[in-house]
């Protein structure tokens, strides 16, 4: 884990660090990379001493929710995966593999952990819910009602994130999470719609790591994305408000952000590195950063209100200069980590995005960073600059 | 590949005339890896409210500074690895863990030493910690794992410090460490730190033996529903009761999963875990669900459906724990139920530390998946029904 401890570092909703050691925590010898006429993307890595193999399977989003509001993709999460009969993942489990997916601000993930000789299994419980878009109306209130229990989980940090985004992008920031009120709206063939949109070649990206033969791994991953078809699309990039704004919502603690662009944008990496060294200057902090094209945010906060105005603002020049190496060293890290320990989630999450993002591109704009970048990384944090939301209870 | 170094040293303390019987230290190798994990555990006797409340203290004090360390020196340290020094406290051990470079492997034994044994504990930390525990605000899981109300207003500097020298004894210390070391040199260095550090071992006793009072209201609208088992012994029995946990808890296709998301469709988040305390370890089923009227009606409700799923199941059933015990215990997949026992992220790491305390005995989990795997239907149903008849409810009911 990194940052850990000065900062819960997330890929946004639902994806918290993995509290466990990673299965695949070893060195990787060969990692290979395709493309596919239909554009979907696949990557292998091989892990010689991994324990399992985990398949990743990502859908960047179609920026729906100016169609069907937000949380319609959510809601779909829930619905694929129960799989043909609602028993796909007692039949997985049975087995020793472990099911999970996750919608993202930006895309969905369905990930499979199955031993090395079963990868068949889980390519083919991948395939089974691609294909499985036979819901009918019992499913989808059942699915919605236990939404609405999620939400009402949410702590503090998501709450103050999510108003953050609210607040940089206005309704193209909404939570992905979803609103109950929208949700129970959404009909079987809305769902079905988004699935048959999200499911096509141009948005998928696969990723199989774990000690398996790079070529099985590779005909096993063509075999499984060659079915669906291409769909060129593109997504609008989310427009920034105009900053600074101020909220505040039912939460504790407070949050920073600041809008950033892709990851190849090296204004992004400066963000990223000013966001850590501010984590790291503080207790009880907490970091979130979703990568995204089409605009994403960089969110640091405190489960104490006042904090974070006390690392930043009072922060001046010579103090900023003095993160600088801080910064760029934790930026490294965090990538690193992130790529190390998601067991391929990353790399399919930003393949899916664009076939030009890997964390290797991250990695190069965090070494070349200069302290003027920096300096102007940390200052978008500041008040008269940034979006700044404030918990009230 | 697991060494063991458990140090018996033979030192004569002086002012009690007692064996120091020295710290039990393990050393893990992990090749390929650039840093070192270190757990340590400090062993707690049985408590009361009051000494619960003390070792929350001291937990909360221990890392503001020692004789040789201020806080600043052990973020230095360890925040180089973004594994920043981290402590806990269990209701049977205070655990402390952090990564340090390879390069600063050199500091290990005295930082070691002064977390172990030289807490400054000094008057205006131990009253900033007590503040902070007084106004913490647990969040709902965390509330419905530990309910009980500590009365940290009672607290005494002197309390504190008395419990704190009845802990600075090496034989309550575990300690794990993983990494690329110098195997031949560190353990040595660390314990001729240790052995020179008194032995003292007071009678222990309850300061505060009234009963725990415990939360029962959250400031959130949320409910929770716990079943609190009674403590469960590692013994010969452990592993039926393990799967048992596997069978409730682990996985989209267990007891709670099914019965109580899936079919009553109550909540997102339902757990069967196992809590740490000084009488075994606690069978823990936790529900959370957005505020109800009928949280009691609900209660008995929750009972009555595992009960008749425990009834049903079937032999597919039991290979399915069994396959998810092997499948978390061996590669870390799904969720596992001794994952609770404490917020360690390496629970692997932690597990050996733990482990040696609860049992004295290694962490073995290709033994315990074999004897799970040998559990019958029968044997599993029996110990399922006895961890949720023999279970009190716990409700805490949101705002």
């Amino acid at each position: 884990m990194i940052f850990l401890v000065l900062a819960v570092a997330s890929m946004g909703l639902h994806r918290q660090i993995n509290a466990q050691v990673p299965p695949n925590s070893g060195e990787i010898s060969s990692r290979k990379n395709e493309f596919l006429p239909n554009n979907s993307k696949l990557e292998v890595e091989f892990v010689p001493d991994a324990k399992s193999v985990v398949i990743h399977l990502d859908a960047s989003s179609i920026g729906e929710e100016s169609e069907t509001g937000n949380g319609c993709r959510h809601l779909m999460e829930h619905l694929i995966v129960l799989g043909n009969d609602g028993k796909l993942d007692e039949r997985l489990e049975s087995q020793g593999a472990f099911l999970t997916a996750s919608t993202l601000r930006d895309g969905l993930d369905i990930s499979v952990s199955c031993k090395p000789s079963d990868l068949a299994l889980g390519i083919s419980a991948l395939a089974e819910i691609t294909a499985n878009l036979n819901w009918v109306d019992s499913d989808l209130i059942r699915e919605k009602g236990i939404i609405d229990q999620e939400i009402a989980l949410q702590n503090s940090a998501d709450k103050l994130s999510g108003e953050a985004w609210q607040l940089a992008y206005g309704e193209a920031g909404a939570n992905p999470i979803g609103d109950p009120d929208l949700l129970n709206k959404v009909t079987v063939s809305e769902v079905k719609l988004l699935a048959e949109k999200t499911f096509v070649g141009d948005r998928l990206a696969i990723t199989i790591a774990g000690p398996i033969k790079i070529s099985d791994a590779i005909s096993a991953g063509e075999g499984f994305l060659k079915r669906f078809a291409s769909q060129a699309g593109t997504n609008e990039a989310r427009t920034k408000q105009k900053l600074p704004e101020i909220g505040s919502v039912d939460a504790s603690g407070s949050v920073r952000a600041e809008p950033v662009s892709g990851i190849s944008d090296e204004s992004t990496a400066a963000t990223l590195a000013a966001g850590l060294a501010i984590a790291s200057t503080f207790s009880d902090s907490f970091f979130i950063y979703t990568p995204s094209d089409r605009g994403s945010l960089v969110v640091v906060g405190s489960q104490t209100t006042g904090e974070i105005d006390d690392a930043i603002d009072s922060s001046d020049a010579s103090d900023v200069d003095r993160l600088f190496a801080r910064g760029k060293l934790l930026a490294k890290e965090y990538v690193k980590h992130e790529d190390d320990h998601s067991n391929g989630f990353w790399r399919a999450y930003l393949l899916a995005q664009n076939a030009n993002d890997t964390p290797e591109v991250m990695l190069s704009r965090i070494a070349t960073l200069t302290i003027q970048d920096f300096r102007k990384g940390f200052n978008s944090f500041r008040k008269d600059h940034a979006v700044t939301v404030d918990g009230n209870s | 590949m697991i060494f063991p170094v458990c140090f018996v040293a033979s030192t004569f303390i002086q002012s009690q005339s007692q064996v120091n019987p020295g710290a039990n230290i393990e050393m893990i190798p992990g090749t390929n890896r650039d840093q070192i994990d270190v757990d340590a555990i400090i062993q707690l006797d049985p408590q009361g409210p009051l000494d619960r409340a003390v070792n929350q203290v001291i937990g909360e004090t221990l890392l503001a500074g020692t004789r040789d360390y201020g806080k600043a020196d052990f973020d230095a340290l360890t925040g180089s690895t973004g594994n920043r020094i981290r402590c806990e406290v269990l209701p049977d051990a205070i655990h402390i863990w952090f990564s340090i470079r390879p390069s600063d492997a050199v500091s290990l034994p005295n930082l070691l030493d002064n977390l172990l044994f030289h807490a400054s504990l000094n008057e205006d930390d131990l009253n900033k910690s007590i503040s902070n525990l007084k106004n913490q605000n647990w969040d709902y899981w965390k509330s419905a794992l530990y309910p009980a109300i500590l009365p940290f207003s009672d607290i005494r500097v002197h309390d504190i410090t008395d419990e704190y020298s009845i802990l600075c004894n090496p034989s309550r210390i575990f300690v794990t460490i993983k990494g690329p070391v110098e195997f031949a040199n560190l353990p040595a260095k660390i314990n001729a730190l240790v052995e020179q550090e008194p032995a003292l071992q007071p009678p222990r006793h309850l300061r505060d033996p009234l009963p725990y009072e415990f939360k029962k209201a959250n400031s959130r609208p949320l409910d929770s529903l716990t079943l609190v088992g009674n403590p469960i012994q590692v013994n010969k029995d452990f592993p039926a009761n393990l799967i048992a946990m596997f069978c409730l808890g682990s996985g989209k296709g267990s007891i709670l999963f099914q019965s109580v998301r899936q079919k009553l469709g109550w909540s997102y988040r339902q757990e069967a875990d196992f809590i740490g305390s000084c009488e075994g370890l606690r069978p823990t089923i936790v529900v959370i669900l957005k505020t109800s009227h009928d949280i009691l009606g609900r209660s008995m409700e929750l009972r009555k459906e595992i009960t008749g799923a425990i009834n049903a199941l079937t032999e597919q059933d039991r290979m399915r724990a069994a396959a998810m015990a092997e499948a978390v215990l061996t590669r870390s997949v799904g969720m596992n139920p001794l994952d609770s026992i404490s917020e360690d992220s390496d629970s692997e790491l932690f597990l050996d530390s733990y482990w040696r305390m609860k049992t004295g005995s290694d962490w073995d989990a290709d033994q315990l998946i074999r004897q799970m795997d040998q559990i019958p239907l029968d044997d599993l149903k029996l110990h399922l029904l006895d961890i949720v008849n023999s279970s009190t409810t716990e409700v805490i009911a949101g705002s």
